[in-house]
């Protein structure tokens, strides 16, 4: 599309201009202050060069790109080895549709410059006892005159520490059936009652939290969407320029981890001194892999052309999910084990690298956090088999709400 | 030598005994605090462990220790497994000591090996070169002849286990004639070891340079003509005790993976009853029965004094070590699926085991390279040279 | 009672010596020599072979079973030896190794369906069934399975109605083994339309000669007829045939089920030629043994076979000491249709188009029928998905799967 060439080389143009060569090295064991630093810095790049929030309309501060053009941008960017940006994906990609689609005029005039502006957002949709069964949802919010009180407990919250706002869902209505009976609230996190607590993961980050309400008050023109409707309001932040920005995924991939890989096994041995990657068993592994990784651009292509074409990311997105994370998880697993006992080595995470931080035994086990994140993949399943083959779906015990 | 071979009932009662020996003086709590800690372990429960005979259970008598059956003192290095316990005892006691039974003289046994047994000496073997691997062509430390009959030792043994708490190292070296084996005090000025910090913190692997480090006649273990042949023993002793421990935490990984989704309830119902999880969940059990009778296998067969040939001995011991090492990993990581979310935090125990898994599929040799062993004692013509 | 193993083994070798020779190792069989079958189900070529093959194994079981060795655990009135039962399988380990006539025949009757005659049937169905059964007089056949009950027995529609001394039955069976052999039938019928699912059922035994009795063969893709249709039209079952009071099929069942299980880790469940030694000489007529990766894959296949043979070793210990079963039975039985999958795919990426097109090379073309049978061993006795819930539901305790309510038809 000879239409997006200029768009594409201004872009990579940019990156080659803004990215630092060595920003990986520079961030490796960079602690959680540090990284919240380089976070921002990186996001004040995007936003002087428009690309911060490129799908949002110019009145509201974006760049008006149509999704073509976020193709191109977020390809350019991944193969200039953008750092991944994180602290704004609820603001951008949860957030702000929400309050585009279900917001009134007030709300959207109160809340999308500042998400404009870069304001870090936090996510307070899971539970200890929410997890897959999200609608099964315990916080509750009780009316009071002109506010809501809430009490109850988040997990699972990315960047509650820095956040200023919070999206929330909690329970208006226990009485109603599970879906029935949640409002979606926007929530200051300095308010009084907030208690956040960070929890470390298993490769060492502490990038999720706990978020505890105690009679936390939130004004009732807070509330986005009417009450009880909130479940409707939550299913917007699933839109489609989020599908979009996962396009760099494939080529972060096939650069960090499957080339990453043949360039650095080059160098490894059997115990005999044979080259690794003379031994025919795993010549055929990294075929293989070599190939499903090419799939994986062409699968991520074709669900976004589809996505150009009709709107929506139908639960095809669901396939596409399975198979990235598994094919990220099989490949980090393989090269780990190929790796052998130097893998095996501790090494500082690289927290603004995304999935591959060219450590592959730590890969693998982070790899975990996808297969688990944004929907199971045993979910991810029985979407597949429900909603693409028209399965039915598991009956529910009796009695119990819907 | 005389093996006494435990009843079902002395196997059961050693281990419930075992476990709760640890659960009470390694709990989890115990585990976390040491995984910060320089040294890496708690010297009070080593020294436990060796009042209870553990360092000396299938030793010789003749030594001090007990001579029970490799196969039976395999119950409690599953054990430590299970506990992901921290400690120089597999590395002193069964894989070094291993190697001392095998190919040290009566002179330096009686020197040694009682030591060992009562805990006042640990010791630990040093032999993987750079990559870590563990068959002859690949060993690390170099050696070449030296006046008087002995040798000087040069070069670098990588992921040595507990080489920091070591006071005596049998360390493998490669020169001109072959494979020779001997005994050097971790004192010794030109030796320098340098902790490596793994994935898996509860154990301690280190490497360890070796300066012109002069060993007499009188410590040598093997010299070139069956350098070879020990080093090959000692590693399959090495890899039936890392399967072992990969067993104890494949079986614990298990239970604990089916109390949780027992008792995990989403969507009205416990999530053990979804099939997509029960049926992962029993593809696990099949692989913790298959390892179970894998290693019973492996550990017969290392059995000091067993009446196998080496060929047998390698296929059990490659067997076990390629499957019940891959195994176990394959259930940490359902595991962590199974568990969702919780089982990503650090505070979770999943990891550790996790962890550990991994570290042991690369100890010892890879699944790979133990696969290629197996292929070449059992299928005619060339042997890999992966496996020289 | 205590046994005297030893000095049965000893009599045992004797009678086998002195009646049969040794069976030839086939996998010690040089390539190229003999029939190069490597299927998953022993198969004859049509039933004429099939007939005499039938005929030649009930000479020599009528033989055994006259000498004394036929039923070493049964009772003596009905024509046993009044021994310990683990002398039977003691005997049956000692006869795999001598070249006797096939007995596979009779494994129906005296594996599946005597167990569930002895756990329930009356003294006179023992008397009139058990001693046939085991000397060869009666090859038995199962009429379980039917077309909307497969996985779900209890959900099976065959009909049995009272008719003064008789029942009259109506349905249709499927997945019948040697039907067309057999002289009974192990019937599992409802009795009681309006009792719960698993209450209503009743098992009869039914003389395969019936009128009514109509056996169609069902072809599968590896080409052989080893299965049938059975369909059962207004067959008359007289009520002495019936075993165990009236609803207690599913309980009558139960035994055989789980004999089934324990049929699995014996000798029973296993191809006739060693896949993986066969596998092995493929490989190096195709000059394909020094490809790391084929020698992983290989090294692979024979450690799975090992551990098959050491879970299956275990379990033969547990049944010949009277031990309850473990997860071994659901466990080898996944494992062994595993292997039935892993070897036939190594076979298909040695073989290319060898697999699948007859050159007349030796060894190559046969591999069709493995591969073309492999998947069977996924489905039958219990579907890989059965056993998986199985081996989480004892061994983990993992609860079931909530019922739901019927739609009534």
């Amino acid at each position: 599309m000879s239409e997006f060439e200029q768009l594409r080389g201004e872009v990579r143009e940019w990156c080659a201009a803004t990215i630092p060569a060595d920003w990986r090295e520079q961030q490796r064991g960079a602690d959680h202050h540090q990284y919240i630093e380089f976070q921002r810095w990186w996001r004040d790049q995007l936003a002087a060069a428009g690309y911060f929030i490129p799908h949002w309309p110019r009145e509201w501060g974006g760049s008006a790109m149509s999704l073509p053009e976020q193709v191109v941008l977020y390809e350019e960017l991944s193969r200039g080895d953008a750092p991944r940006l994180g602290i704004t994906q609820v603001s951008v990609f949860n957030a702000a549709p929400a309050i585009m689609h279900a917001g009134t005029d007030e709300q959207k005039q109160r809340y999308l410059p500042l998400i404009a502006s870069g304001q870090i957002w936090c996510q307070g949709f899971s539970e200890p006892n929410a997890g897959s069964d999200l609608a099964g949802l315990q916080t509750r919010a009780v009316r009071d005159g002109d506010h809501y009180v809430v009490n109850g407990q988040k997990i699972w919250t990315s960047m509650a520490r820095e956040a200023e706002q919070c999206i929330l869902l909690a329970r208006t209505d226990p009485d109603a059936p599970k879906t029935k009976g949640i409002s979606f609230f926007v929530m200051d996190m300095r308010s009084p009652g907030i208690e956040v607590r960070p929890i470390k993961n298993l490769v060492g980050d502490s990038e999720f939290c706990e978020t505890f309400m105690d009679d936390v008050l939130i004004p009732a023109e807070n509330l986005i969407g009417p009450e009880n409707g909130g479940w409707t309001v939550s299913q917007s932040t699933l839109g489609s320029e989020r599908a979009v920005s996962l396009i760099g995924l494939a080529e972060l991939l096939r650069r960090n981890g499957r080339d990453f890989l043949i360039e650095v096994a080059a160098d490894w041995t059997m115990p005999d001194g044979t080259p690794a990657l003379a031994d025919s068993g795993v010549r055929e592994a990294i075929g293989g892999l070599y190939g499903e990784v090419e799939i994986l651009r062409l699968v991520l292509t074709r669900m976004v052309t589809n996505l150009l074409h009709h709107g929506g990311a139908g639960p095809e997105a669901s396939v596409v999910k399975i198979y990235y994370t598994e094919l990220l998880q099989r490949l980090m697993k393989f090269a780990s084990e190929l790796h052998g006992l130097p893998g095996q080595i501790l090494r500082a995470g690289v927290p603004s690298s995304g999935w591959e931080t060219h450590d592959f035994a730590r890969d693998f086990i982070h790899s975990y956090s996808w297969t688990i994140g944004g929907g199971t993949n045993e979910i991810m399943r029985n979407i597949v088999g429900e909603q693409v083959l028209g399965l039915a779906r598991e009956p529910r015990p009796e009695g119990l709400r819907r | 030598m005389n093996i006494v071979r435990m009843s079902a009932g002395e196997r059961t009662e050693l281990q419930q005994t075992s476990r709760r020996v640890l659960a009470e003086r390694a709990p989890m709590g115990r585990v976390r605090e040491l995984l910060d800690d320089d040294l890496g372990h708690d010297p009070t429960l080593f020294s436990a462990l060796v009042e209870l005979g553990w360092t000396g259970m299938h030793l010789p008598e003749t030594a001090g220790g007990s001579g029970v059956a490799f196969a039976d003192t395999a119950v409690v290095i599953s054990e430590l497994g299970r506990a992901v316990t921290a400690g120089p005892l597999v590395s002193s006691a069964i894989i070094a000591a291993g190697a001392l039974v095998l190919s040290a003289s009566a002179d330096q046994s009686a020197l040694l090996l009682p030591s060992i047994i009562d805990g006042s000496v640990i010791a630990t073997v040093a032999l993987a070169g750079q990559g870590g691997h563990c068959s002859a062509a690949s060993v690390g430390p170099t050696w070449r002849p030296a006046a008087g009959g002995g040798i000087t030792i040069d070069g670098e043994a990588t992921f040595v286990l507990d080489a920091a708490s070591a006071d005596v190292m049998v360390v493998f070296a490669r020169g001109e004639g072959g494979v020779v084996a001997a005994l050097v005090d971790r004192s010794h000025p030109g030796i320098t070891v340098t902790p490596t910090t793994a994935l898996d913190q509860t154990r301690r692997p280190a490497s360890v340079r070796f300066d012109g480090v002069e060993v007499s006649a009188s410590s040598m273990l093997a010299e070139p003509r069956d350098g070879a042949a020990l080093l090959a023993a000692v590693v399959d002793i090495g890899a039936t005790a890392t399967a072992l421990d990969s067993f104890g935490i494949a079986e614990i990984v298990v239970e604990r993976t089916a109390e949780y989704v027992k008792q995990r309830f989403q969507f009205g119902r416990s999530i053990g009853s979804f099939q997509a999880i029960k049926h992962r969940l029993a593809d696990d059990v099949l692989l913790v029965e298959t390892s179970r009778v894998a290693v019973d296998n492996a550990a017969a067969a290392v059995d000091l004094g067993a009446g196998m040939s080496v060929r047998e001995r390698v296929i059990a011991v490659a067997t076990a070590k390629a499957y019940v090492c891959d195994a176990a990993v394959t259930i940490c990581g359902d595991s962590l699926q199974s568990h969702g979310g919780i089982g990503f935090t650090w505070e979770h125990d999943t990891h550790l085991y996790f962890k550990r898994a991994m570290l042991n599929q690369a100890l010892f040799g890879t699944s790979r390279w133990h696969r290629h062993r197996v292929a070449d004692e059992v299928l005619p013509l060339a042997r890999s040279s992966s496996t020289v | 009672m205590t046994e005297d193993v030893d000095a049965f083994r000893a009599s045992a070798l004797a009678f086998l010596t002195a009646n049969a020779p040794l069976r030839t190792n086939l996998t010690d069989a040089a390539r190229g020599v003999g029939d190069d079958a490597i299927g998953l189900l022993d198969g004859h070529a049509d039933r004429t072979a099939e007939a005499a093959s039938l005929q030649r194994g009930r000479d020599w079981r009528r033989h055994v079973f006259d000498c004394g060795f036929g039923w070493l655990g049964g009772p003596p009135a009905l024509g046993g030896a009044g021994r310990s039962p683990q002398l039977d399988e003691e005997y049956r380990l000692l006869e795999r190794a001598f070249d006797v006539p096939d007995q596979q025949p009779f494994a129906t009757g005296t594996h599946l369906v005597a167990p569930a005659i002895l756990a329930n049937g009356s003294e006179d169905v023992q008397q009139r069934f058990l001693p046939g059964l085991y000397r060869g007089d009666l090859v038995a056949c199962q009429l379980l399975s039917e077309p909307e009950a497969g996985s779900d027995l209890a959900g099976l529609h065959t009909r049995a109605m009272r008719d003064g001394g008789d029942w009259i039955v109506s349905g249709q069976k499927v997945w019948t083994s040697q039907a067309h052999l057999a002289d009974v039938g192990q019937l599992l019928a409802r009795t009681d339309q309006d009792a719960p699912k698993h209450r209503g059922l009743t098992m009869f035994l039914v003389d395969m000669r019936s009128p009514g009795v109509t056996v169609r063969p069902l072809r599968q893709m590896t080409g052989e007829t080893h299965f049938n249709e059975v369909f059962l039209d207004d067959v008359r079952v007289p009520d002495a045939n019936r075993v165990g009071p009236l609803g207690s099929g599913w309980s009558a069942v139960m035994a055989t089920l789980m004999a089934e299980r324990a049929a699995v880790g014996s000798g029973a469940a296993n191809s006739a030629v060693d896949p993986v030694a066969r596998l092995i000489e493929l490989a190096r007529h195709r000059g394909a043994l020094d490809d790391a990766r084929v020698r992983q894959r290989l090294a692979t296949a024979h450690i799975n076979a090992e551990l098959r043979r050491f879970l299956g070793l275990r379990l033969e210990g547990a049944v010949a000491a009277g031990r309850p079963i473990g997860p071994e039975g659901p466990i080898l039985k996944l494992l062994f249709a595993q292997q039935g999958r892993s070897c036939g795919d190594l076979a298909g990426d040695l073989l290319g188009p060898s697999l699948v097109a007859d050159t007349g090379e030796w060894g190559t073309f046969a591999w069709a029928r493995w591969v073309t049978g492999a998947p069977m061993l996924r489905i039958a006795g219990g579907t890989d998905e059965i056993q998986r819930n199985t081996l989480a539901e004892r061994s983990l305790s993992l609860p079931k799967e909530p019922q739901q309510k019927e739609p009534s038809r």
